[in-house]
This record gives C-alpha cells, structure tokens and sequence, in this order.
C-alpha cells in the first residue's frame, strides 16, 4: 500500500472552522436532561398501561352483573400484564441509564452496545403493546357472545383498527430490530 | 465532585475546541448541533466520575464525546439509513488525481458533505484524523486494530485527494 500524502489544507480547513461561544452550563443541563429522560419513557409506558386498564375497568364494570368468567378472566389477565409490564419498567429504567464507565469504552464496543440495547428494545416492544391488545382480544371475545350479541358490531371497527395499529406497530419494531441485527453481526465480522 | 469538576475544567480548556468540531462531524444543522454539544459536555461531565487515569484524559474524552455522538446517530435512525462507509464512498471515485488549490470554505463544506454521510464507527476516524491524530491514537479510542486504523486513512486520504480535486476543477 504506497504511503499517499498528507492533506495539511484540508486539516487545517478543518481545525479553523468557527467554534462555538455559548457557554455549557452541565450541572443544569444534567438536572433538565435526566427529568426529560424519565419524564417521556415514564409517559410512553404508563400510556399504553392506562389504556389497557381503563379498557379493563369498563369491561369489568359493563359486564360485571353478568358475572361472566372470560370478561373476568381476560380483566384479570391485562391487570396482570399491566404489573408485569410496570415491573420490568422499574428494571429497564435502571438499565438505560447510561453508566459513566459504560460511556468510556472503544467506540467499537460502545457502538454494538448501544445496537444492542436499541434492538433489545425494539424486541420488547410487545410488552408495552400487550396489554392493550389483550384488552381489546378480551373485549371482542366477550362482545361476540352471547352477553351483548350485537354489540360486536358496533364495537367492530374501533377494535379492529386497534388491533391493526397494534400488529404494525410489532412488525415494524421488529423488522427494524432484524435490521440492527445484522448491522450487530456485520460489525462482528469486521472487528 | 471536586476532582471530577477540576479534570472537566482541564478537558474543556485542552479539547474544547476539538468537541466543538466534532459535534460538527455529526450534526449538521445548528440548532441541533447545539443539543448534541451540550449532551457531550453533559455526558463527559458525568462520565468523569469513573476516569481512573488508564488511558489518557484525551482518549477518556474524545471516546466519552464520539461514543455520545454515535448514540445520538443511532438515535436519529431514519437518517442513519442512508449513511454509508468508507468503502462505498470510495467504490464511487473516479479516477484518481493530486489536490487543487480550492479555498478554505469549499474544503470545509466538502469536508462536512462527506463526513455526514459516514457510518458513526467512519466519522470518528476521519475526525480523528482531521484532529492530527496518529493511526495509534485513534485505534486506542475505536477500539480497531492500527492496521485496520491505518487502511482507513489510506482511504480516506484518497477520498479526500479526489473530491478537492473535483471541487478544484468546478470552481
């Protein structure tokens, strides 16, 4: 491989570009970021789980005198999913606080790192869909027996177009998912 | 809190200036390269809690910022789509020629149109490289064998001969 040789013009474009003045205030920023930070993933999560259990709550009380065992069974089934899901954000959210060592890898390490993490993610986006899903299944389930017969058809299209956004949702989280996937394996053969 | 303040302040005085141009090897809009500098000093703030003086303050940095700078990339994934790697910039040269002379302002603006388009693993070799430093140094922050280092300087040298050459005959 001939030695080509060095670009001193085009390095020193680069070293006298203009900078920038303001100021970086870290200790405000750090307080504001990290309030950001737990603010959106706590209202991303909890969303999905509020209108699962508000989904439940209505079923359980719509049909409640009824006394019917599968709207019974699937209310419990999402308030189980709901805590289930509650507890691994309890997990996670200690998880995706970046650590101060794990910002000083090599760049290869934290670059698959930080794949890894989003594929992980993207992988999981089930349980954050799931009760909602579960709720409507529950619903539709209950609606087309025998309790309220011709509700189902009312209730149909809301339901539909629920579980539809939902099932999209999932795919395209996990094709994007495979997409990092090989991204992750491509960096293996290199390094 | 008092050390980590003290190697903040001596890393903002020896690199402040090489974070600032390396937020712009990753953001080219202003606004937004505003937030990502600021999440770099925030990041390297917190992260000098762990410096444990085994590599350099100027590796801990530089790592810290372009391992902050890749996450941001990763983040902004619609747009990391259409990034490439050296090789394929490389793949669609023509030719192969010597520098021109083309002023400071064209050489940085092709500089940026180039860097941009870079895969996050790219962008810190080419910044680095930009930034002087040697094939060792920078295999130290990546984590790539200097060898591995070295081949991509090489390409990147002759990316870069042949785009100021096409920008020499264009102006």
């Amino acid at each position: 491989m001939p030695e080509l040789p060095e670009l001193y013009e085009v390095k020193a474009a680069w070293i006298s570009q203009c900078n920038e003045d303001a100021p970086v205030d870290v200790e405000r920023l750090q307080s504001k970021r990290t309030w950001e930070l737990s603010a959106a993933t706590r209202s991303e999560i909890l969303g999905s789980i509020v209108a699962a259990l508000f989904f439940a709550v209505v079923m359980a009380v719509r049909f409640t005198p009824e006394r019917n065992r599968l709207v019974q069974a699937g209310c419990a089934a999402v308030v189980l999913w709901a805590l289930a899901t509650l507890f691994r954000y309890r997990a996670s959210l200690r998880r995706d606080r970046l650590s101060a060592v794990s910002l000083a890898r090599t760049g290869v390490e934290h670059y698959r790192q930080e794949l890894r993490r989003r594929r992980d993610h993207l992988r999981g986006a089930w349980i954050w869909h799931g009760p909602l899903v579960l709720a409507c299944i529950t619903s539709a389930v209950a609606l087309s027996g025998r309790i309220v017969p011709r509700r189902i058809w009312d209730a149909l299209p809301i339901m539909l177009a629920l579980v539809v956004w939902a099932g999209f949702g999932i795919r395209r989280r996990f094709r994007q998912a495979a997409e990092l996937q090989k991204e992750i394996d491509r960096k293996e053969d290199t390094i | 809190m008092g050390l980590e303040k003290d190697l903040y302040a001596q890393a903002i005085a020896e690199h402040g200036r090489a974070l600032d141009r390396l937020a712009a090897g990753y953001e080219a809009d202003p606004d937004k390269r505003r937030d990502l500098r600021q999440e770099i000093h925030l990041q390297l703030w917190r992260s000098l809690q762990a410096f444990d003086g085994r590599c350099s303050l100027k590796t801990w940095t530089l790592r810290v910022a372009h391992n902050t700078a890749a996450s941001y990339v990763i983040r902004e994934r619609r747009r990391t789509a259409e990034l490439v790697s050296l090789e394929e910039i490389e793949s669609t040269r023509i030719g192969s020629s010597q520098p021109a002379d083309i002023d400071r302002d064209n050489t940085l603006r092709m500089l940026q149109e180039i860097i941009l388009q870079l895969r996050p693993l790219d962008r810190q070799i080419i910044i680095s490289y930009l930034e002087e430093m040697d094939a060792a140094s920078i295999a130290e922050i990546t984590g790539l064998s200097p060898a591995n280092v070295a081949m991509k300087i090489h390409r990147i040298k002759k990316v870069l001969a042949h785009r100021i050459h096409m920008e020499g005959t264009h102006a």
